[in-house]
């Protein structure tokens, strides 16, 4: 099989097989009576066994769209995703069903994703009896080990879903999920909808999960102080397009694309006044529509706005000498 | 401190829906053009104390004892034509949700529109016309008279959040509640919104209450925080103090959940143990004892009330608040020599 | 906007189409021989059986659906087998007397139903719980019994309307046809005791008739306003000051309206099969009381014809309310110059 080559600078240890493999892919939305709209343009990045990739970006940069496509919830329309050897843009059907297992995911709403006549317990044997793992008995000590590893003891097997608070049912959600032992699990915004507190008892919890198991997260956050604490790698997406990929310590603290600097300092900041990041803040709106040539971010940019280079030429993603990639003509201008 | 000169002045309210209390007692001093955050976690009774206000509590819910003065002016919750009065001339809200906090099938400058001719009967068409397009411009949505006649859907998210701000401030008044004002915007576009809302209520020297579960977003708009748990203020401190003088568990147990700071001080997140009391069950004494390490007996007796410092602008219930406090001292600079 | 046009009308025809062949396949299921009918029962078999042939009665089942449908299209509906009158005249003389007595009854729905269900929704409490166990029971009420017990104490009791007699007195004329409802006619002409005498025989079968649809439409109306009040944009109305009963008319009633709308097809529904029963109780001279003789005498023309046409007027209700949907939504409404600015 041709191992599709490009620069991958954030890969891991070196010689290891990345155990995600997007390259190239594409997917655009049709609107009626009129040109498509990319949602996802030419996307590529690498994820390896027991990474956190985490992708940040405004509300409509295609992040959604992406998890969507690689759990083949919608089908892309150009380019691969690789799981270990196979390319899921190419399954279908039983195929498809059958490498699922090895794909789970976490949504934001815990409630809606949950059935609300189902107890704790048959929630999270479900995913095994579906995909006929184990016998019986061995479902349910499965299924109820699983949850006293996530803090839900025997009291809870029998609760149904509008028994349990929030943090609980994100909990019974994640080990519906982790269950199956999944090598990439995606987690959609997993603790937008919880409390603050509670956040960090989830994000915790997953943490130990993937020490103890070695799953592998994709991470789609709002929250970006919850992705620079929980991932290793970051991925920040502008108008379906990787702009900035590369270790999270370096994205959050020494940002090199101006989009990258300006979202990292537009998060509200908990910290004493004088500590705090200068606020970068943008012109114009998240859905602002791609321009017709030049750098997709340029009408919003405070680098490259009245740039003759930025108005003209789209930038690539080129990797940087610290093993990052930025796409801009004038990476690390703007510095938060 | 003069209680005429404050611009919200709510005295031991109390609020109960049904039979159950919801909020038990609650005091909060706003002075004019003063920004305070109201932060705590879903249930803590933030949003009704902020809907009490307005007198629009859901139904049910109905204000049991204590009082609320609005600019000097005593409220009379029964009096429904002087609420009316009210509400969107001495105090205004911004909610949540910007796509849901306007109605779908009027168009935006109708709905500007309502909140000036309401208070300003004998306004003509024309005037209220160009105050609309003066407020439009005041919040920044570009080519405003054009969009007069558009609706919310034809608006992004950010812009239909600036339209209720423009609603809120239309009649200058006195205290702008904000509720979550920018939970469901995109970082960015909080960015500018709250920005805009820092810079319009600074010129027009009105008084903010902003409710929010978003300890950050506190820290960088508001002068003063006041943190709830189960219906009651637990603590109120100013905005610069709450990092390193944390003087309640609560609000210590609050920051170290933030994985920003953690982030920065490279350690483990920490959670509180547990989930809040149900309002129908508060335990006695302090609500948050049976999840507190530094709980001793007498907190599940009575609540203590101790004022931190000599302007009485940091208070908190708690009875070993001296030491917690030194605690945080501590951890704060742990914190700064971690980050080094 | 152009396709979005062509797929109705494509989804119209395949509907109608649909139609036709369900009600003529169910009509010539049900036992009984219409040649009989048009013979007579003293007729000889042989006669039976000839009429037969001639009517096309033996031909295979497709042949006479292309040959019934192929006729109905040129505009020919064929003939009573029981009295021999021309189908498309017999409903097109007939067609007024049902469509006034349907658009009165309609009015009187939409109007009661939207007062009563305001008010309920506004006011909750007793008067809500009060309205909504009416509308439970008019939605169950059969429309002939009603009828019955409308003239029982209205005209026969309390003798304050006419009985059940038609349209109009019989020592009055019927105002020169204009639109065919005999009350605008009638104004029309300056007959203003033919008017009232129309008015007043309208009264009693259009409440009867109106009682099903009214109801249903309280339920939905009362549904929907109590969805719109949780709404946060009630709240946000509310603290720009506005009082709850104004907010709650301007806002929450024309919300809850729009999708009311989409509803017109059920109430059409229901008024023309209220109309059968009601217009047969008040010896109305429409094409319901038609249909009830047609049944009983196995007239397929007459039943044919009412079906397609009960059809034809049920998807033209569905399109107009999607029409209709689209210029008072706003979020429906397709703008000059891109969907977004």
């Amino acid at each position: 099989m041709p191992k599709v080559s490009h620069a991958h600078a954030e890969t891991e240890p070196a010689d290891a097989a990345p155990l995600l493999d997007v390259a190239h892919l594409h997917h655009s939305y049709s609107r009626r009576g009129g040109a498509g709209y990319d949602v996802l343009k030419d996307v590529s990045f690498q994820i390896f066994p027991g990474q956190s990739v985490g992708v940040v970006g405004e509300s409509g940069c295609g992040k959604s769209t992406l998890a969507r496509a690689i759990l083949r919830l919608i089908s892309p329309h150009a380019g691969s995703i690789r799981l270990g050897e196979t390319d899921l843009v190419r399954l279908s059907g039983r195929a498809l069903r059958h490498e699922r297992r090895r794909l789970q995911m976490v949504f934001q709403d815990p409630f809606g994703s949950l059935d609300p006549r189902m107890t704790v317990q048959q929630l999270v044997e479900q995913p095994l009896h579906v995909h006929h793992i184990g016998e019986k008995k061995d479902r349910r000590s499965r299924a109820a080990n699983m949850l006293a590893d996530l803090g839900l003891g025997e009291t809870f097997l029998d609760r149904l879903p509008k028994q349990l608070s929030g943090g609980q049912r994100q909990r019974v959600a994640i080990a519906r999920a982790l269950v199956l032992d999944p090598e990439l699990t995606v987690l959609d915004e997993p603790i937008s909808a919880l409390d603050v507190s509670v956040q960090a008892q989830v994000l915790t919890l997953l943490r130990e999960e993937q020490r103890k198991l070695g799953t592998t997260y994709l991470f789609i956050a709002h929250d970006l102080a919850a992705a620079e604490y929980f991932c290793d790698t970051i991925l920040v997406l502008y108008l379906g397009q990787i702009v900035e990929s590369g270790p999270a310590t370096q994205v959050f603290t020494d940002p090199q694309h101006p989009y990258s600097a300006s979202l990292i300092s537009a998060a509200p900041d908990p910290r004493p006044a004088g500590k705090r990041r200068e606020r970068i803040v943008l012109r114009g709106e998240p859905q602002a529509q791609r321009p017709e040539r030049g750098c997709p971010f340029a009408p919003r940019c405070p680098v490259g706005f009245e740039r003759e280079k930025c108005r003209s030429e789209v930038p690539d993603l080129t990797p940087t000498d610290d093993g990052r990639r930025v796409a801009c003509h004038y990476p690390g201008e703007l510095s938060i | 401190m003069n209680a005429e000169q404050l611009a919200l002045d709510i005295q031991h309210l109390k609020i109960s829906y049904g039979p159950v209390e919801v909020i038990r007692g609650v005091d909060i001093q706003v002075q004019p053009g003063e920004k305070i955050g109201i932060v705590g976690e879903s249930g803590s009774g933030k949003s009704t104390v902020a809907l009490g206000v307005m007198g629009l509590l859901a139904e049910g819910g109905r204000i049991t004892d204590g009082s609320i003065s609005i600019a000097g002016k005593p409220v009379n919750y029964e009096d429904e034509k002087r609420l009316n009065a009210m509400r969107g001339k001495d105090v205004s809200l911004v909610f949540q949700d910007p796509l849901s906090s306007l109605d779908p099938v009027k168009s935006i400058g109708n709905q500007i529109a309502e909140a000036i001719r309401w208070h300003n009967p004998r306004m003509s068409r024309r005037e209220i016309r160009d105050r609309a397009i003066q407020l439009l411009t005041a919040v920044g949505v570009p080519d405003p008279a054009g969009k007069l006649s558009q609706y919310p859907h034809e608006y992004s998210g950010g812009m239909r959040q600036r339209v209720l701000i423009a609603i809120a401030i239309a009649n200058d008044p006195a205290v702008l509640i904000a509720d979550e004002p920018t939970t469901a915007l995109d970082v960015t576009t909080q960015a500018q919104v709250m920005e805009l809302l820092d810079s319009l209520v600074e010129r027009l020297g009105i008084a903010v209450v902003l409710v929010t579960h978003d300890i950050g977003v506190v820290a960088e708009f508001c002068d003063r925080v006041l943190v709830m748990y189960s219906g009651r203020v637990v603590e109120q401190v100013r905005v610069e103090d709450i990092f390193d003088r944390a003087a309640h568990p609560y609000t210590a147990a609050l920051l170290d959940s933030l994985p920003s700071r953690a982030a920065e001080a490279h350690g483990e997140l920490k959670w509180i143990p547990g989930s809040p009391p149900p309002m129908t069950d508060v335990p006695p004494g302090c609500a948050f004892a049976p999840r507190c390490h530094w709980a001793v007996e007498e907190c599940s007796v009575q609540p203590a009330a101790r004022v931190i410092d000599a302007q009485k602008l940091h208070t908190a219930e708690c009875h070993r608040a001296e030491e917690v406090q030194a605690a945080s001292r501590q951890a704060g600079g742990e914190k700064e020599a971690a980050h080094a | 906007m152009l396709r979005s046009m062509m797929e109705r009308l494509g989804s119209v025809i395949i509907t109608l189409l649909l139609a036709s062949i369900v009600s003529f396949v169910i009509l010539r299921a049900v036992p009984g021989d219409p040649a009989r009918t048009v013979v007579g029962p003293l007729a000889s078999d042989d006669a039976v059986a000839a009429v037969r042939q001639q009517l096309g009665l033996d031909d295979p089942l497709p042949v006479q659906y292309w040959n019934y449908i192929t006729q109905f299209l040129s505009g020919d509906w064929g003939y009573s087998y029981s009295n021999g009158a021309d189908v498309a005249t017999v409903i097109a003389a007939r067609m007024p007397a049902t469509l006034e007595l349907a658009f009165f009854a309609f009015l009187i729905a939409v109007i009661a139903a939207l007062v009563i269900a305001t008010v309920a929704s506004y006011r909750r409490g007793v008067f809500g719980i009060v309205s909504k166990l009416l509308a439970i029971i008019g939605l169950g009420t059969p429309p002939f019994w009603l009828g019955l017990m409308l003239i029982i104490v209205f005209s026969l009791g309390l003798g304050l309307l006419p009985g059940p007699s038609g349209r109009l007195a019989g020592f009055l004329e019927p105002p020169p046809q204009i639109t065919g409802f005999y009350t605008i006619d009638a104004l029309f002409a300056g007959d203003f005791t033919a008017f009232s005498d129309a008015l007043a025989r309208l009264i009693l079968p259009a409440c009867a008739l109106a009682v099903v649809p009214g109801a249903f439409l309280v339920r939905l109306l009362v549904a929907n306003q109590s969805e719109v009040m949780q709404a946060p944009f009630v709240t946000v109305v509310r603290a720009k000051g506005v009082s709850r009963w104004i907010t709650h008319l301007r806002h929450v009633v024309h919300n809850a309206l729009l999708p009311t709308i989409g509803s017109a097809g059920v109430i059409l529904a229901t008024l023309i099969t209220g109309s059968v029963m009601v217009e047969t109780i008040y010896d109305w001279p429409g094409i319901g009381s038609t249909l009830v003789n047609g049944i009983q005498r196995q007239d397929f023309a007459v039943v044919q014809a009412f079906i397609l046409l009960s059809a034809f007027l049920y998807v033209l209700a569905n399109l107009a309310a999607d029409l209709l949907l689209e210029l008072v939504d706003p979020r429906l409404r397709v703008r000059a110059g891109g969907v977004r600015a």
